[in-house]
């Protein structure tokens, strides 16, 4: 059997304190084949990689790599084994060169000395034989990630990785990085090595797997060749219950002008794209979808719009109203709420519990403040409105916010951000690692708000949720949008060429 | 709920039990390597800082200015700020109290009073002005400019005490204050006064100010998480500003207890670093209002207890002083304590 199975775990436990993160996970990888690890956030996907990869010693549970069984008290050994993991953070240098970021950990040469020679040598037979383009002397700050995830997978084949892991690899990537990804994923294949590749969507895995093994609460909830599931069965052994993926969604009924932005070019801020002359309206009732690989702008955009960045050129109207520079706070008075694209920088207080961070942002208004005061009773009902309609799973008003899921983090934010009743709601990437069942509600709510005539300016690099939520999608680029039109308008080929700065034949320019 | 509200606050104050245990534990040590019982030592120690009521009234007494500057310190920590400019903001408050005190005759006690301690607040909150400012306006660390003023806050000082406000004699100090604008005594004749009181009632105020109102909130998201505070339309820069130019005051305040309560006049250079020591119990309260009053008379006791011991066993008085100094070491390795033992006990899942 020894051959046939280039890793077995077995009963795999790993408890923390009380939390059981990995509480019984079965795991068998066929040699030379791409296996697909799924799991909801929070399933343990990561804690299981930590154990295989020697970050952590599981509690209870074997693992068996080529047959053999192992446990490992370092990366290191790991690596020696033939494990290599590509992270969902890159672990990279950015000063540095591409090679030198290759190389280091495991550089060549006698003595003091390193000799680069060698390893260039070795690094482009790499590159060549899977046809991964790679320019060796770039400094990597000023590499695009996709370009870093390729650097990161050359690393792990240098060190001669022969069972690769890949987590979450695809977040960052255009629809076309994507594909060539895969691509090249086939080729490892094709050479014999085995991928293992962790993920919560389920199109890649369809796409992409040959075996995949699902993982919920810590415990291996089973495993099937490819042809034996669909995207349906698999979301339901994910989240334990059926999942309703397929929106119902009206026709728009878009009623008066919210948001009307013409020509808008905000300041420069670092190194930050800067919103670049951008021109588009929304309407009550209608949801505007922003698509775009991160850092094309949509933070100069937001922040433009929010007065937390100046504003060089153009003009912003808020229901019929100058808003160029205002404060903030006035435009949360008067309608305008965010569900910011980082929960933990931007969104929420680590350090607060949840009555604390369910008010931030309405928290001088008179609802909750008389006599100088905080009225604690009026603020406990209000957040035990939220927690209730909004179905959060809470230990208490006093818990933490870090010790919430990042589901129930993520609900609480929009609970709070759609209280007042706003008339304009700027969603960014709403579901940003929250599990499937959050998305489900996290979806209907925004429907909701469209139903209630909100306008709903919905900024995402998730293609599905911008093509199934929106009534029409922008694409962003540089700061500029490279179209504009109504979903069934365009193509996800369209608009992934779009997303990379490529304007499809006969598309229009920006509205 | 309760037990939530329990565990909660036994997370926050563990760091700081673990770091004076492990200090009295090496303190034990030490006494041991000098031939005497750690044990006899300690129990000295304590009588000698509260064994009646006039040890009781020693240790409060030095345990006030270290309230009054764990009060400034926090809440400029709790903005993000670093207030290291304490001492400098403490010596121009307890000279312009002090000049206030001998300059006005004629007035009622409590009005004298009033007016000699707005001046000290004011002069703090004047040379907080400087690095606020600059912080804000140009994005200069507070650390660098408080420090720098610090050293002119000294001089300020000094030339005030010998070139214009001077006493004839050998000393470098300035007039006697009128007996109007001196803060009475407690119990007497031990010098604890009523700065004490308003040191315990300022700590309150505060307690209430950051957990109950919202600028303290403000106060709070802008030091913890500035990004989730500009979104939530909080101006932090407004926000810094107030927080500096208040523990500022609270600064000035500290030197007016110590120029009016306990000297009657200003003294050149009275401190013994109670600006620098007032750093280290604000921490170890985990800067919180209410945790600085126990940290306070800590340090008071420690102080105070460790001079009774010194004539007691035969153990040198610089005990004290090195219990401070092992407190401030334990917790500056603080994040070691919680995180790591928090995650060690309780699990970090990621």
């Amino acid at each position: 059997m020894a051959k046939e199975e280039a890793l077995v775990i077995n009963g795999l436990k790993k408890h923390f304190g009380h939390v059981k993160a990995n509480d019984g996970i079965d795991l068998i990888v066929r040699a030379g084949t791409i296996h697909a690890i799924v799991g909801e956030n929070g399933a343990g996907k990561s804690t299981l990689m930590k154990s295989l990869f020697g970050l952590h010693q599981p509690d209870s549970g074997e693992i068996h790599l080529w047959g053999e069984k192992v446990q490992f008290s370092s990366p290191l050994q790991a690596l020696s084994h033939g494990i290599g993991m590509v992270h969902q953070h890159f672990m990279l240098v950015e000063a540095l060169s591409v090679l030198e970021n290759i190389i280091l950990g495991a550089e060549p040469g006698k003595g003091i000395l390193l000799s680069y020679k060698n390893s260039r040598k070795t690094v482009e037979e790499i590159c060549q034989k899977y046809g991964l383009d790679l320019d060796l002397d770039a400094i990597v700050e000023n590499v695009p990630v996709g370009i870093q995830q390729r650097l990161e997978i050359v690393k792990v084949l240098y060190r001669g990785a022969r069972l690769i892991i890949l987590d979450e690899p695809t977040a960052v990537l255009t629809p076309q990085e994507i594909d060539r990804m895969f691509e090249i994923l086939r080729e490892f294949k094709k050479d014999g090595c085995t991928v293992i590749f962790i993920t919560h969507k389920l199109n890649e895995v369809m796409a992409l797997a040959d075996d995949v093994t699902v993982i919920r609460d810590g415990r291996t909830v089973g495993h099937w060749p490819i042809s034996e599931v669909n995207e349906k069965i698999l979301a339901r052994q994910m989240v334990g219950r059926d999942v309703v993926l397929d929106l119902v969604k009206e026709d728009a009924q878009p009623a008066e002008l919210v948001l009307q932005i013409q020509g808008l070019q905000t300041e420069q801020v670092n190194g930050d794209q800067k919103a670049d002359g951008l021109s588009f309206n929304i309407r009550a009732g209608e949801i505007l979808g922003i698509i775009g690989v991160a850092g094309n702008g949509q933070d100069a955009l937001i922040e433009g719009i929010l007065g937390l960045r100046k504003v060089e050129k153009g003009e912003i109207l808020y229901l019929g109203e100058h808003i160029n520079g205002v404060d903030t706070s006035y435009l949360r008075q008067k309608g305008v709420s965010c569900i910011s694209a980082d929960r933990l920088k931007t969104g929420l207080v680590r350090e607060f519990n949840v009555r604390e961070n369910a008010i931030l942002g309405y928290h001088t208004g008179k609802e909750f403040v008389s006599n100088l005061l905080f009225q604690n009773k009026r603020i406990d009902h209000y957040v035990n409105q939220i927690i209730k309609e909004f179905q959060i799973k809470t230990p208490s008003l006093e818990a933490p916010i870090t010790t919430l899921s990042g589901g129930n983090q993520q609900k609480l934010i929009i609970g709070r951000e759609l209280h007042a009743n706003p008339k304009l709601i700027i969603a960014v990437q709403p579901t940003r690692g929250v599990d499937i069942g959050a998305i489900e509600f996290i979806y209907q709510v925004l429907l909701e708000c469209r139903r209630q005539n909100t306008a709903v300016l919905l900024v995402s690099n998730e293609l599905e949720e911008v093509l199934s939520l929106s009534d029409r999608v922008a694409v962003l680029y540089q700061g500029r949008f490279m179209g504009c039109n109504t979903p069934d308008h365009l193509s996800k080929e369209d608009i992934g060429l779009m997303m990379a700065g490529v304007r499809p034949e006969g598309e229009g320019g920006s509205e | 709920m309760n037990t939530s509200r329990l565990k909660h606050f036994f997370w926050q104050i563990f760091p700081s039990v673990l770091a004076v245990l492990s200090a009295l534990l090496i303190g034990a040590a030490i006494i041991f390597a000098i031939g005497e019982n750690p044990l006899q030592a300690y129990a000295a120690m304590f009588q000698g800082a509260f064994g009646d009521p006039s040890s009781w009234a020693e240790t409060l007494q030095r345990a006030t200015p270290y309230i009054f500057g764990g009060l400034a310190f926090s809440i400029a920590t709790r903005s993000g700020l670093f207030n290291i400019g304490i001492e400098g903001q403490m010596y121009v408050g307890a000279i312009a109290g002090a000049i206030v005190g001998f300059s006005i005759h004629n007035i009622p006690a409590f009005l004298h009073i009033a007016l000699a301690l707005a001046a000290a607040a004011l002069a703090g909150y004047v040379w907080a002005i400087i690095p606020a400012l600059l912080k804000v306006k140009s994005g200069v660390h507070e650390v660098i400019s408080t420090i720098m003023l610090n050293y002119v806050a000294y001089a300020l000082t000094a030339y005030l005490t010998v070139r214009v406000f001077h006493e004839p004699g050998a000393v470098a100090q300035t007039y006697k204050v009128d007996p109007s604008a001196i803060l009475p005594a407690l119990m007497p004749p031990n010098k604890l006064n009523t700065g004490f009181i308003i040191a315990i009632v300022l700590a309150i105020v505060i307690y209430g100010f950051l957990f109950y109102t919202p600028w303290g909130y403000n106060l709070r998201v802008t030091g913890l998480n500035p990004g989730a505070g500009r979104y939530a339309g909080i101006k932090s820069t407004r926000i810094v500003l107030r927080a500096m130019l208040m523990s500022g005051a609270i600064a000035g305040l500290m030197g007016a207890e110590r120029s009016l309560g306990i000297y009657g006049r200003f003294i050149n250079s009275f401190s013994p670093g109670y600006g620098f020591t007032a750093i280290a119990v604000s921490l170890l309260g985990q800067n919180h209002p209410l945790g600085i009053i126990p940290a306070a008379i800590l340090f008071g006791a420690f102080e105070n207890g460790a001079s009774f011991m010194s004539l007691q066993v035969n153990v040198p008085r610089e005990l004290g002083l090195i219990l401070e100094a092992l407190i401030i070491v334990f917790i500056a390795a603080e994040h070691f304590f919680r995180d790591g033992l928090r995650s060690m006990l309780k699990g970090d899942k990621s």
